[in-house]
Formats: C-alpha cells, sequence, structure tokens
C-alpha cells in the first residue's frame, strides 16, 4: 500500500513545528502569490518555496513529483484550452492570450507549491486543532476527527472485503464486479454501524461523557524561524512589488 | 483476601432468546489475577461486559466492593474509574488524532487537571514501552502497538482492576510475549487482572483463578491448578489439555511433583522440573 501525503506528513521532519510557523510561511507565500502580479513573483515564490521544502523540510523530490503531477497536469490543460477561441463556426489559435496564460500558470504553480508545503509537513488533524483555536466550533472538529479516524478503518475494511470478493471470482467480468461492488456497500454499511456501537462502547469505558477532551502537547513558537519566514515574505513582497 | 467485584446471578439473554449468561456467580479477589476461560460463544466477552457497567445485567446484579453498582451517569462513572476495560479489537478503543492526545482521554474525563493527566500519560506510556510513539496516530500502528496503546489508555485512569478481552487475539509470537510482561509487571504492582481467553496455556502462564465457562454458565471455579488438571471439566468445556497440563498431570500421577507443590506456568518450568527430575534419577541413593 502507497502511504498517504497525509502519512508522509506525520513522518515528516518539520513535523513537530508549530503549525502556526508553517501556515506563516505557506499562507502568506499563497497571498504574494494570489495578490502581486505574476512576474517575477511566481517564480520567486516557485524557486523559495521549493528549496524550503526540498531542503529544509528535507520532502524527498520524487515524492514532490508524484504529488505535483496530478494538479499540474490539470493547470495545463486549463491553460491549453484557455489558448483558444471559440468563434460561432470555428476554433482560433489565439496567440494574445499567451502572455495571461503564462501568467495565469505561474501564478497557480506557486500557490500549488505552497499548498504542498503545508500538506506535506502538517498532518490534517494538527490543521484541524489548529482551526479549532481560530474559532472552528468544537462539534464540526470534533466530527471531523473521528471521520478522519474511521475512514481509514472503513478502507481497510473495504479493501479486504473486496480481495475476499476477488479470490472467489467476484471480479470476474463487469457484470459481477458491479453485482460485488453493491454487496460490498450493501455488507460495509451494517458493519460500520457495529464498528460505531464498539467504539461507543470503548469510548464509554473510559468515561466519555459526549466531550472529547485530549491534551495536545503545544511546541513553543521559534523566534528565529518566524523571523526568518517575516524576511523571506519581505523579500518576495518587496521585489514583487518594485520589479513588476 | 478482600473481594473487589462480585456478580451475584448473573443472566442475560440476547434478542432472539440467545442465552447468553445464566445463573453466574462469582467473587473477583483484589490483587489477583483471573482467567475466564472458555471456547468461543460461552458468554466470557458478555460476562465482561458486566464488569464495567457497559452491559445492564438482566437479572441478578453486580456488586462493587460489597456495593451493588448504581446504573446513573454518576454510578457508572464511578464504576468505570475503577474498573478499566480493554477491547479485543484496539481499532475500537482508539479515536483521537495521536497516542498521546489517546491515552489523556480517560484521565481528563476522569476530571483530572491538565497537569495530572499529563503525568498520568506520561506514566503509562512509560509502563508500556510506547517512548518515541507519543505522536504518531493511531493507523500508522502496528496490532502489538495499537494493544498497548489501548491498555495505556485505560491504565492511565488508574484502575483497580483491569479487564481485557482476549488480550492476545491478533498478537504474532512477540507480541503475545511483550503482552504477556507487561501483564505480569502489572500484577506486581498490585493490580487485579480479569482477562477471557480461550488458551489454556495463557491461562496456566498467567491467571492465579480460572473460571471456567460452557453455554453461558459457569461451569469451574477455582485456582489455577484445580481447573487446569481436571481434564474431565475441560473436555466438557470444548477445551483440550495442552502438552504442558498433560505432562503436569502425568508427573503428578507418578508421583514425580508433589501435589501440593506449586504448578509449572510454561514449557520452560516443565523441562527444568525434568531435568532436575533426571539428575535425581542418575544420582546413586
Amino acid at each position: 500500500m502507497t502511504l498517504s501525503i497525509d502519512q508522509y506528513a506525520h513522518l515528516s521532519r518539520w513535523r513537530e513545528r508549530p503549525v502556526l510557523e508553517k501556515a506563516l510561511l505557506a499562507i502568506g507565500m499563497l497571498l504574494l502569490a494570489i495578490s502581486l502580479p505574476p512576474w517575477p513573483t511566481a517564480p520567486c515564490i516557485i524557486a523559495s518555496v521549493l528549496g524550503v521544502t526540498l531542503l529544509g523540510a528535507r520532502v524527498p523530490l520524487r515524492l514532490w513529483l508524484r504529488c505535483a503531477l496530478i494538479p499540474a497536469g490539470f493547470l495545463l490543460t486549463a491553460g491549453l484550452t484557455m489558448l483558444f477561441d471559440v468563434g460561432r463556426h470555428d476554433l482560433s489559435f489565439s496567440a494574445a492570450g499567451l502572455p495571461v496564460v503564462c501568467g495565469l500558470l505561474l501564478r497557480s504553480f506557486a500557490g500549488i507549491c505552497c499548498l504542498l508545503l503545508l500538506a506535506l509537513t502538517t498532518p490534517v488533524t494538527d490543521i484541524l486543532a489548529s482551526l479549532r483555536k481560530i474559532g472552528l466550533p468544537r462539534e464540526i472538529a470534533e466530527i471531523s476527527l473521528i471521520m478522519y479516524r474511521l475512514v481509514f478503518l472503513l478502507l481497510d475494511t473495504a479493501s479486504a472485503m473486496h480481495t475476499a470478493q476477488a479470490a472467489r471470482l467476484g471480479q470476474r467480468n463487469r457484470k459481477q464486479q458491479l453485482r460485488s461492488l453493491g454487496l460490498l456497500l450493501a455488507n460495509l454499511f451494517p458493519r460500520a454501524m457495529d464498528r460505531a456501537g464498539r467504539m461507543e462502547n470503548g469510548l464509554a469505558a473510559r468515561g466519555w461523557n459526549g466531550e472529547f477532551k485530549v491534551l495536545r502537547r503545544t511546541r513553543p513558537l521559534s523566534l528565529a524561524r518566524l523571523t526568518w519566514t517575516s524576511l523571506l515574505l519581505g523579500s518576495v513582497l518587496l521585489m514583487g512589488s518594485l520589479f513588476s | 483476601m478482600n473481594t473487589i467485584l462480585s456478580v451475584q446471578q448473573l443472566g442475560y439473554t440476547f434478542p432472539g432468546d440467545v442465552i447468553a449468561l445464566s445463573g453466574i456467580d462469582l467473587s473477583i479477589r483484589q490483587g489477583r489475577c483471573l482467567a475466564l476461560l472458555g471456547p468461543n460463544g460461552s458468554g466470557k466477552s458478555t460476562f465482561l461486559q458486566h464488569l464495567n457497567g457497559t452491559l445492564r445485567p438482566q437479572h441478578g446484579r453486580v456488586l462493587l466492593q460489597q456495593q451493588p453498582v448504581a446504573y446513573s451517569r454518576q454510578g457508572l462513572n464511578l464504576l468505570r474509574s475503577k474498573v478499566g476495560l480493554v477491547l479485543q479489537d484496539a481499532d475500537d478503543q482508539l479515536f483521537a488524532a495521536s497516542v498521546y492526545e489517546d491515552i489523556s482521554f480517560g484521565p481528563l474525563n476522569q476530571g483530572l487537571t491538565a497537569a495530572e493527566a499529563g503525568q498520568r500519560v506520561e506514566a503509562a506510556i512509560q509502563a508500556m514501552g510506547l517512548g518515541g510513539l507519543e505522536n504518531r496516530p493511531p493507523h500508522m500502528l502496528s496490532g502489538g502497538q495499537k494493544k498497548r496503546v489501548a491498555i495505556a489508555g485505560a491504565l492511565a485512569m488508574a484502575p483497580e482492576v483491569l479487564l481485557l478481552d482476549e488480550p492476545t487475539a491478533g498478537l504474532d509470537h512477540a507480541g503475545i510475549a511483550q503482552l504477556i510482561e507487561i501483564l505480569q509487571s502489572l500484577m506486581q504492582c498490585g493490580i487485579t487482572i480479569v482477562f477471557s481467553t480461550h488458551d489454556v496455556d495463557l491461562a496456566c502462564r498467567l491467571a492465579d483463578d480460572i473460571a471456567l465457562f460452557a453455554a453461558g454458565r459457569l461451569i469451574g471455579f477455582g485456582e489455577r491448578s484445580q481447573i487446569l488438571l481436571d481434564q474431565a471439566m475441560l473436555l466438557a468445556a470444548r477445551l483440550k489439555p495442552s502438552l504442558l497440563l498433560q505432562m503436569v498431570a502425568f508427573a503428578r500421577d507418578k508421583g514425580l511433583l508433589a501435589t501440593d507443590a506449586a504448578m509449572p506456568r510454561t514449557d520452560h518450568e516443565i523441562m527444568d522440573l525434568i531435568g532436575k527430575w533426571q539428575q535425581a534419577a542418575c544420582q546413586p541413593a
């Protein structure tokens, strides 16, 4: 099984860094990419964020490429279609749109780099906890947390059932595949209910009273890192506004 | 010795008139290890679930320190603070984003302050050998690690009794060995342990007392040797005496092992004894 982005985030070298520090860099750069003209801001942002991701957080290049490939593919297709004008009867290439499209692509790609930096170093649960601090309602945060936990269990169960079906030739042709899928889904539901019941018992055994209180270990912010991040953001801002 | 938990005339029937338990009388003594031994479907798990209030008895009653359990929120909180439960499937128990957070759940529910709860969590992590895994999410742990996190979560509530449903289910040999060590160290700390199993050797290894279940009834209860060496009783519960038990029974029959001598707990102990018997036999009188 290949690890999910979130699992890499858990194993990341920057896992222990406070979310605020990572978010300041990633979201800060993202805002700059959106708000400043793409040239020369976007290339600067791509270079610096990529540098931080690969050299600072030591995200392996192969992993990064794999993660960037899918959104980059979407960008390219979107960009290409924008180069054509659809007339009433024909389809024409519009060279005039080229600079606009390039700018857009650069800007969007810079955005992807920023988000990947955050996604590959910060697990979903850390982000949820931070959102909770800035005002996400408790109920939504808790339901998201439980869903996040149970999705993995549900996927495990579904994949085990799928394997079992395949072992008994349940996937031998299209028609059978469809039938097997229906059976799988129908069985998944009572199983999920069953598990929910057992989980409730398990939580009750530990004195659950409707609220998921847990201890979070907070890590101190590093003034040095915050300063460096601000300097980096400041210099991109300066360069972007001076040379555009 | 003090009785910490007891049940009287406990009966429970599942929907569809499936009798899970009937007429169970049992006292659990403080500081001892009790094995609920029986085949699948004999009512062990249902019985365990009564001991911490997960199930409410349909007949009879459960007593905590001679007091009938009150099934109010307060009564259940008291019972569950004293009696911790570790489910068979750790995935049913672990919900939080990380090991550390999950273990802190119980102590915080007990109303401890963050500082006190933090100490409990640290101690439980130490005791279960989970150092270095504090920030891992549950889905990135092995089966044995999950089991230890589940035990740590119960242990952090500082219970007097720890209930474990089929604690070795799904663990490999190394995982079982580690679990046994952990349970033995807990027993030395004076925690009363009750676990369910169908493994006679595990019961022989860990338990002081054994309650033998068959088809929802308690068919035998007593000290370890008293139950395990009664072949007829084991067979009545659809259990097979293991090689270890057969060797012990044989040694007793032949007078090699005195009936009042401590009964060996493991293969190694009986092999040591065989070595000694052989030495004794070779020495000229």
